[in-house]
């Protein structure tokens, strides 16, 4: 009796023991090294309208509560914003953010986009590349992703804030390649609630035929032409902190088993606003006036005076010769617009500043230069006169240069009056406007620079004095 | 007592030398101004305030700030400075260490000064522009002995300034001229076809023009859009339109081989408005001076031949 009771319970152990040691196959485990890239993973925006706008406004106001998006925050310049109900809506885009809820748009409201809570989206679609590792070898299964959606309205194009939208057209997919089977069939996508896609997700799925390999890395990618449109801010949500949704990713058995679900993989991804950077570069514009010492080579001849800044002193001046002088006037601004330096005289030389007795301004070798006109002044110089060239180092624009052979002048000094607010005084013209010396109509790349050339004849029988005038150099930015 | 007289003498002469010091004068005027330009929209019976900051960047000198208007001085942007115009008494400094406007003060190398400009309109003042600028103008100083010029560095910086009770005034432009810069409707394919384009502001405050020149080519079908730079344009003026960031100014299409009949349009809407203006020109571009070059070679060879002919009948 013994005897058969240790039998049994010998025979009991090896079972057991052979039981433990040769355990049947599973049917299910994890796939690996799953992840699901998004090619954006930027919050949509979803708010409205604060208050009734005026139609051509450009300044839009956003409600601060009742929308998924209560702030300004993942708004950007450029970005393309609709605008409207259900009624009407136009396209706008975004010209610049002025603060937490306020924004500009680079065209005015149209008539039926002004109301109090109409609706501002601006929608972010993203390419999911989802990515993985196979477990198990079936034959002829398949993939399925499932992402997931809005509860409502989640396939009208329009974000949601509890999932992705589908879009108003089918998301483009392509189906994984390789991986061991004989061939992938082309991918479908069913919008949640569809056939054969339960509601909560919408599904994505690829077929194959032949048996993969086990453990195989596949990527399949659901966008292209068409995407999933990405969530607006949830209903919890905190700027600055991501908003997670489960993305599944399956490995089914054949049509005859009704593609039952082997293998299942869950993972998170993470959508959030992007960051706005900004830095405030201060708009500034800088102009110089330098003096030059003598014995420079300017516009072509060597000056005989030191200049400063704020005085051009020919002193006790040959007679019957040219006296030059020069300055340098440079301008540099971060304006939009530009800048312009003009340039005017109070009068032409006089004794003492006296308006009266003067050194008229010169109308060069032929009698044909004025303040608007150049005309050539290189060999008459016993005739008093008094004018001024440009050599141009760097700047974008000058009137004329000493250099050029235009109209009146061969090239070898070019020159001009000083045009003068005086009246009544400068034959031929006495009513002058400044003159716009160096001038730029965009954001100049570096400092501009520019020489003006000052040239004073005297002839022998110039009434003896100090002759003086004053001359103003205006920099401004160009509106 | 040698030796007394002698230090007496140095010390006698380097007092002089300190009390009569060398003039000297500033090699370089320079003066930074921010911001460069101040666009403002105002309500009547309400005020604004803008901080300018001023920099000496060169030698020590002595400034003169001002408020002065200003009309447009061309179709380009330029201002025309109005000295000795007369301003409506809107503008006023804040600073507590400074007396009222003009004010005159000293500027040491390197410093910066902070101006707190107030703009403040009546409560009974109209809608309008008023523009007017904030200017710097330094210090000169006059000659001693000779003849020469005195010159002076200003520096200005704009302040488009509208009143308007309602925030949003009606804008309305005009296109005053729009065209080829060449007189003829002809172009040549192998040149760059140039417009121009006027604008006319026609309402009592300054706007920003919106809009584009749209190229369609014979078969109606778009083939460029020049998209314009939305420059200011003050009241009752005139600017030309200028492509977005193009300097100098211009308005040129640059296609590849152009060829045939084309119509161009442009249009303008004020910003903040609907009230959109446009006008169409049509054009015809053709390899022009191509052919005329290909036929003075077909016409010169034929005439050789001719002439060719001729003599080997001669001989």
């Amino acid at each position: 009796m013994i005897r058969r009771k240790q039998k049994f319970l010998g025979s009991f152990l090896i079972v057991s023991l052979l039981a433990f040691t040769q355990p049947q196959a599973l049917d299910s485990a994890n796939l690996t090294s799953v992840a699901d890239t998004l090619s954006t993973s930027r919050l949509s925006y979803y708010g409205s309208l604060n208050g009734a706008h005026t139609v051509g406004a450009t300044l839009l106001t956003v409600n601060t509560s009742g929308s998924p998006s209560t702030s300004t925050a993942n708004l950007f310049s450029g970005d393309s914003v609709w605008v409207g109900d259900a009624g009407t809506g136009s396209t706008y885009t975004v010209d610049d953010i002025l603060d937490t809820d306020e924004f500009q748009i680079t065209a005015g409201l149209g008539s039926g986009d002004v109301e109090d809570d109409d609706v501002i989206i601006a929608s972010r679609s993203a390419t999911h590349t989802v990515t993985f590792t196979t477990a198990t070898a079936i034959p002829n299964g398949a993939i399925r992703i499932l992402i997931p959606s809005g509860a409502n309205a989640n396939n009208d194009g329009i974000p949601n804030h509890d999932g992705f939208d589908y879009g108003v057209d089918t998301p483009s997919l392509t189906a994984p390649t390789g991986g061991g089977v004989t061939s992938w069939e082309t991918a479908t996508a069913t919008a949640s609630a569809g056939t054969g896609c339960t509601a909560g997700n919408h599904c994505f799925e690829a077929r194959y035929n032949g048996t993969n390999t086990a453990t195989t890395a596949l990527t399949f990618t659901i966008g292209g032409a068409n995407k999933l449109i990405n969530p607006a801010p949830g209903a919890s949500h905190t700027a600055g902190t991501a908003d997670t949704y489960t993305v599944t990713v399956q490995h089914l058995k054949d049509r005859l088993q009704d593609y039952a679900v082997v293998d299942s993989t869950t993972i998170k991804i993470a959508v959030i606003e992007s960051v706005r950077v900004t830095a405030t570069v201060d708009p500034s514009l800088t102009f110089t006036v330098a003096g030059a010492a003598s014995g420079a080579t300017r516009c072509g001849t060597t000056t005989d005076v030191t200049t400063t800044a704020t005085a051009v002193p020919f002193g006790s001046v040959s007679l019957a010769a040219y006296n030059d002088a020069s300055q340098t006037l440079s301008a540099v601004t971060n304006a939009a617009g530009g800048y312009a330096v003009t340039m005017i005289s109070d009068d032409q030389l006089s004794v003492g500043g006296d308006h009266s007795t003067e050194i008229v301004n010169t109308d060069c070798d032929s009698e044909n230069c004025t303040d608007t006109t150049s005309g050539e002044w290189s060999t008459e110089n016993d005739v008093s006169g008094f004018g001024f060239s440009i050599q141009n180092v760097d700047a974008s624009t000058v009137p004329f240069e000493y250099s050029t052979a235009t109209g009146n002048c061969t090239g070898t000094y070019c020159a001009r009056m000083i045009p003068s607010t005086a009246t009544a005084s400068e034959t031929p013209d006495d009513t002058d406007t400044a003159l716009s010396i160096m001038s730029k109509t965009t954001i100049p790349t570096t400092t501009e620079d520019m020489y003006v050339c000052y040239r004073l004849t005297v002839a022998t029988t110039q009434t003896a004095g100090d002759y003086e005038n004053n001359i103003t150099y205006v920099a401004t930015a160009t509106f | 007592m040698k030796t007394r007289l002698l230090l007496s003498l140095l010390l006698l002469t380097s007092l002089i030398g300190l009390i009569t010091p060398s003039a000297v004068e500033g090699q370089t005027t320079s003066l930074s101004i921010w911001p460069p330009i101040l666009e403002v929209m105002v309500r009547p019976g309400k005020s604004v305030t803008q901080v300018y900051r001023l920099k000496n960047e060169a030698d020590d000198t002595r400034i003169t700030v001002r408020m002065v208007p200003f009309s447009a001085a061309d179709e380009f942007g330029h201002i025309n400075l109005q000295f000795g115009g007369r301003l409506p008494d809107y503008f006023s400094l804040l600073n507590a260490d400074l007396p009222s406007l003009p004010v005159t003060l000293n500027l040491k190398a390197g410093q910066s000064q902070e101006l707190v400009l107030k703009i403040a309109i009546p409560a009974a003042a109209e809608d309008a522009d008023y523009p007017a600028a904030l200017v710097i103008e330094s210090k000169t100083t006059g000659l001693i002995g000779g003849s020469g010029t005195v010159t002076q560095a200003t520096i200005a910086s704009p302040i488009l300034l509208t009143v308007s009770k309602s925030g949003t005034p009606n804008r309305l432009a005009k296109i005053e001229e729009f065209g080829m810069t060449r007189s003829h409707l002809v172009s040549d394919s192998f040149d760059p076809i140039e417009f121009i384009l006027r604008i006319k502001n026609q309402s009592f405050t300054r706007l920003q023009p919106v809009g584009q020149i749209k190229i369609s080519n014979t078969f109606g079908r778009p083939v460029a859009t020049l998209p314009l730079q939305g420059d200011h344009i003050l009241a009752g003026t005139i600017r030309q339109a200028k492509l977005e960031g193009s300097d100098p100014s211009n308005l040129a299409w640059n296609p590849v081989f152009p060829l045939g009949r084309y119509t161009a349009e442009a249009e303008i809407t004020p910003q903040d408005t609907t009230n959109t203006v446009s006008e169409n020109i049509v054009f015809w571009v053709l390899p022009y001076k191509a052919l005329l070059v290909l036929s003075l070679l077909f016409f010169g060879y034929r005439g050789l031949t001719k002439l060719s002919r001729q003599q080997k009948l001669k001989q």
